[in-house]
């Protein structure tokens, strides 16, 4: 007997997200022709607004590293079975937290400032996602209801700390003052939105998938999410994981937050910078099926949409908003294709294998 | 009543309540049923036997209608029928009493009664429950219509679901693994139950795997193998010893005792042990014992009597209001910590909810004990070529078949996902091995098979905690045993001249 493994399921997942995907982008399609537009201006003007340019096309790029961060936060959370909808938030507490001690530290070397900022950044995600985590654990309040109200109430911090004790009194805005320059990441490209962060960013979601897929660290959260109750009698605390895997998803929402100030377009912490980032994050992890190889694609699908969906208005003299029901469409069909997968998965494994099936009958 | 089988066997078809010709059901390339007769006579209880997956929950599924069969016909009192749905079996007056109780837990028996009658109206009932007082009683099937659901013991619980199927009408019950669930004394209630059900007319099929119940209840048996019907046998001819050949398809030995040992040193002891945190089952109240090497110490009793309290304790899950459990690794010291619960083996009780990770494959519930000791991984990294080898090993160790070390776990059979939660929890000699209902749900050949492992560890001088509800497993298997009852243990009882009498009354608390 040989063992080995079955390659063609792994795929099924990359198919029904494919076919799901051209689903909802023909029902666009459909919508957007019985509402009298031309088709190919309308994908001309998105592709035109995303990467028409070296300047779009770093911005396209640039908003890859929110999304792909917040995704991979997502889903190492959802590898335990937690489900972090607060990513939204974290990235708020992420940003404010590297925004402080980027304006009011005052460093005598410039990388390590730098440095320090990202570090807040990382910190304040994870301690905000702490939160939500430490009522779980304690009290087993759900972290699905916490983590949504949590991002609630960091948008009220936030538009009441950039109006009080952090707001740049100078300008009389609702905005705080711009990051010192050590604080912030260089540009990659003079004149885009696209920093070295990136590097960075990349370097570490490869890291994540790494320790997901081959460290033991990566093993118990699967177990864990598995079967927690086998796990608490294999000494694998749920409790424990369900913890550390909170933590580091807001960790990673939290430097995308950081990047959103060091590394943005605007220096400064105004009201929402954090701009859906950590929902467009949840929704490209669902279209890549919690899998990081497949969050590129998936990111870069919602990227363009973003960028190219801004120009739509003046480009096409199609609404903006058509992009909120592309995505819209595309998180139904992908929500579809997971359910009916589930469903044939079932009726597929309805009945056990039998232990010889044309095996002969030795042995047992 | 095997007088009169013999002679109308050439037209079965008439005789027969339902009768079911050539049926053939494929789930993709597994044949689940391939060319299968099957013929129930009036008045008769027929047990249908054979392993997992030998075909006889689907044959029962399609003789109520829950599985349409490819090819084949099903007669009920010589008509052909098509039955579609449930709702077709009902109506042609089959009645299904299924493993899991389709109750609703919450609801009085008479409201989950009314639930299967359609175009009920509530004000009907108080008479619906009159009826249904007088209606239980007629067929000695005693049961209070306004106790909830949830505060009957199980057997009582089986009674509503035969009551409900009898009340919509039914004249031919069918039954899968009634057994499956009852105490001993539950099943003497439900052999009686089945007696008057037969004296009133109506006609039984059931599905078992404890060839000795069959035998006891049933007029005839049917056994199936992988699909294909093996024979059907006068129960009165027939010995467990040729139902599990005809079963398995060799000769197998379960019930043979123990070979005498000698026990050496303790392994694990429990002192005056309590608990008082349980939230499913009865708290321990002062269980002491010890077990030791090269034994097999039993603990007999009812589900719910303490059991899995125990089954957490011994492996360190709750914590004790009185008492200590210590492990001895040798003689004289005892490990402290962590290390002690490496040494011990567990086959749970539910191999789906404890013992594995159904969605996750082979391969990772073989390596859930080991992973994260070398060669498995080395400095948090795993090893995946050491990880292939070894759950290769494993699986020609303890002969585990699936189509390849990735197959979901779902995709085993039952049978094989034991060995595989068996594997993983001795392969590296544990120094006791917890094993609660080790067989529960397994057949013959499965079972054959865990308790050659339970032996040959315990001859090798390995310590076995026990724990089971199966008196046969308990005396077949273990050199001492206690009966737990509300918690408390009996005092300790050697299998050799053990009176069946007396542990059936400590099971159910009316200790002699």
């Amino acid at each position: 007997m040989s063992w080995q493994p079955t390659r063609s399921a792994a795929f099924r997942p990359v198919l029904a997200s494919g076919v799901a995907l051209c689903l909802a982008l023909l029902i666009s399609a459909i919508i957007l022709v019985f509402n009298d537009h031309d088709l190919g201006t309308v994908v001309n003007a998105v592709f035109q607004g995303a990467y028409g340019g070296t300047r779009p096309a770093a911005s396209t790029l640039s908003k890859l590293i929110p999304i792909m961060l917040c995704a991979t936060g997502w889903i190492v959370a959802f590898r335990v079975r937690r489900i972090n909808i607060g990513l939204e938030g974290q990235i708020i507490a992420g940003g404010l937290a590297a925004g402080w001690v980027g304006i009011n530290v005052e460093m005598p070397w410039g990388p390590a400032h730098l440095l320090v900022a990202v570090a807040a950044g990382l910190v304040g995600g994870a301690l905000y996602a702490g939160i939500a985590a430490w009522m779980w654990a304690r009290a087993g309040a759900s972290e699905i209801l916490t983590t949504l109200m949590l991002n609630l109430i960091a948008i009220q911090v936030l538009a009441w700390v950039i109006r009080g004790p952090m707001q740049d009194k100078g300008s009389g805005f609702a905005r705080s003052e711009s990051v010192r320059d050590a604080a912030q990441w260089p540009e990659m490209f003079a004149g885009t939105a696209l920093h070295w962060d990136v590097v960075g960013v990349v370097a570490l979601i490869g890291l994540t998938w790494l320790v997901l897929a081959r460290t033991t660290l990566g093993f118990r959260f699967d177990m864990v999410g598995a079967n927690p109750e086998m796990s608490r009698h294999m000494d694998v605390s749920p409790t424990r994981f369900g913890v550390l895997a909170l933590l580091i998803s807001g960790a990673l929402a939290g430097l995308a937050g950081s990047s959103r100030i060091l590394a943005g377009e605007v220096t400064t912490v105004s009201d929402n910078f954090s701009a859906n980032y950590g929902y467009d994050g949840i929704v490209v992890a669902l279209l890549a099926r919690n899998s990081i190889p497949g969050l590129l694609p998936a990111a870069l699908l919602i990227a363009t949409l973003r960028q190219g969906g801004g120009a739509l208005q003046s480009r096409a003299g199609v609404s903006s908003e058509i992009v909120l029901v592309v995505q819209g469409l595309i998180i139904l069909a992908v929500a579809a294709s997971v359910l009916l997968e589930h469903r044939w998965g079932r009726q597929r494994s309805a009945v056990p294998v039998p232990e010889a099936v044309g095996q002969p009958a030795g042995g047992l | 009543m095997p007088g009169h089988q013999d002679d109308i066997s050439s037209e079965p078809a008439k005789s027969a309540v339902l009768h079911a010709e050539g049926i053939a059901k494929a789930y993709g390339s597994l044949l689940a049923c391939s060319d299968v007769d099957f013929d129930l006579r009036a008045g008769e209880v027929h047990a249908l036997l054979g392993e997992n997956g030998a075909g006889k929950s689907t044959l029962m599924k399609i003789l109520c209608g829950l599985v349409r069969p490819d090819r084949g016909t099903v007669s009920v009192h010589g008509q052909p029928m098509r039955l579609r749905s449930p709702r077709d079996a009902k109506a042609a007056g089959i009645g299904m009493v299924s493993q899991h109780f389709e109750l609703v837990d919450n609801l009085t028996v008479c409201e989950n009664v009314a639930l299967g009658i359609p175009w009920w109206r509530p004000s009907r009932l108080s008479r619906l429950a009159s009826e249904l007082a007088d209606f239980s009683s007629q067929h000695s099937l005693e049961v209070s219509p306004h106790a909830t659901v949830r505060d009957l013991p199980i057997g009582l619980q089986q009674r509503v679901e035969i009551v409900k199927a009898l009340f919509g009408g039914a004249e031919i019950l069918i039954m899968d693994e009634p057994t499956a669930v009852l105490s001993p004394v539950e099943w003497t209630g439900l052999q009686q139950v089945i007696r008057s059900l037969v004296d009133d007319g109506k006609s039984i099929v059931f599905t078992d795997h404890k060839l000795h119940e069959a035998l006891a209840v049933a007029d005839r048996c049917t056994v199936l193998r992988r699909g294909r019907k093996i024979g059907t046998v006068d129960a009165s001819d027939a010995d467990e010893k040729t139902l599990a050949r005809m079963m398995v398809g060799r000769d197998v030995s379960l019930l043979s005792r123990n070979t005498p040992n000698t026990p050496g040193d303790p392994v694990l002891e429990l002192r005056s042990v309590s608990t008082a945190s349980a939230a499913h089952d009865a708290n321990l109240d002062d269980v002491s014992f010890s077990v030791h090497r090269g034994e097999v110490f039993g603990v007999a009793g009812v589900e719910g009597n303490g059991q899995s309290t125990l089954a957490d304790v011994l492996t360190g899950l709750v914590v004790l209001t009185e008492g200590e459990v210590l492990h001895y690794a040798s003689p004289e010291t005892s490990i402290p910590g962590d290390e002690k619960r490496s040494a011990t083996g567990l086959i749970p009780a539910d191999r789906h909810a404890v013992g594995s990770a159904v969605d996750r494959s082979l391969r990772d519930n073989l390596m859930y004990r080991d992973f994260a000791t070398a060669p498995l991984s080395k400095r948090g990294w795993l090893q995946f070529g050491a990880i292939d080898q070894h759950c290769t090993k494993l699986c020609e160790q303890f002969d585990i078949r699936a189509p390849g070390l990735h197959a979901a776990f779902s995709d085993l059979s039952g049978g094989n996902q034991q060995k595989a939660v068996i594997a993983r929890e001795m392969h590296n000699n544990p120094e006791l091995l917890v094993a609660v209902h080790p067989t529960r749900g397994l057949d013959v050949g499965a079972i054959e098979f865990v308790y050659e492992v339970i032996r040959t560890f315990r001859g090798a001088g390995g310590a076995v905690a026990l724990i089971s509800e199966e008196l046969d497993e308990i005396l077949a298997l273990s050199d001492r045993f206690v009966v737990l009852f509300k918690g408390r243990p009996s005092e300790v009882i050697r299998p050799d001249g053990a009176n069946l009498t007396d542990i059936g009354l400590k099971m159910t608390g009316a200790s002699a």
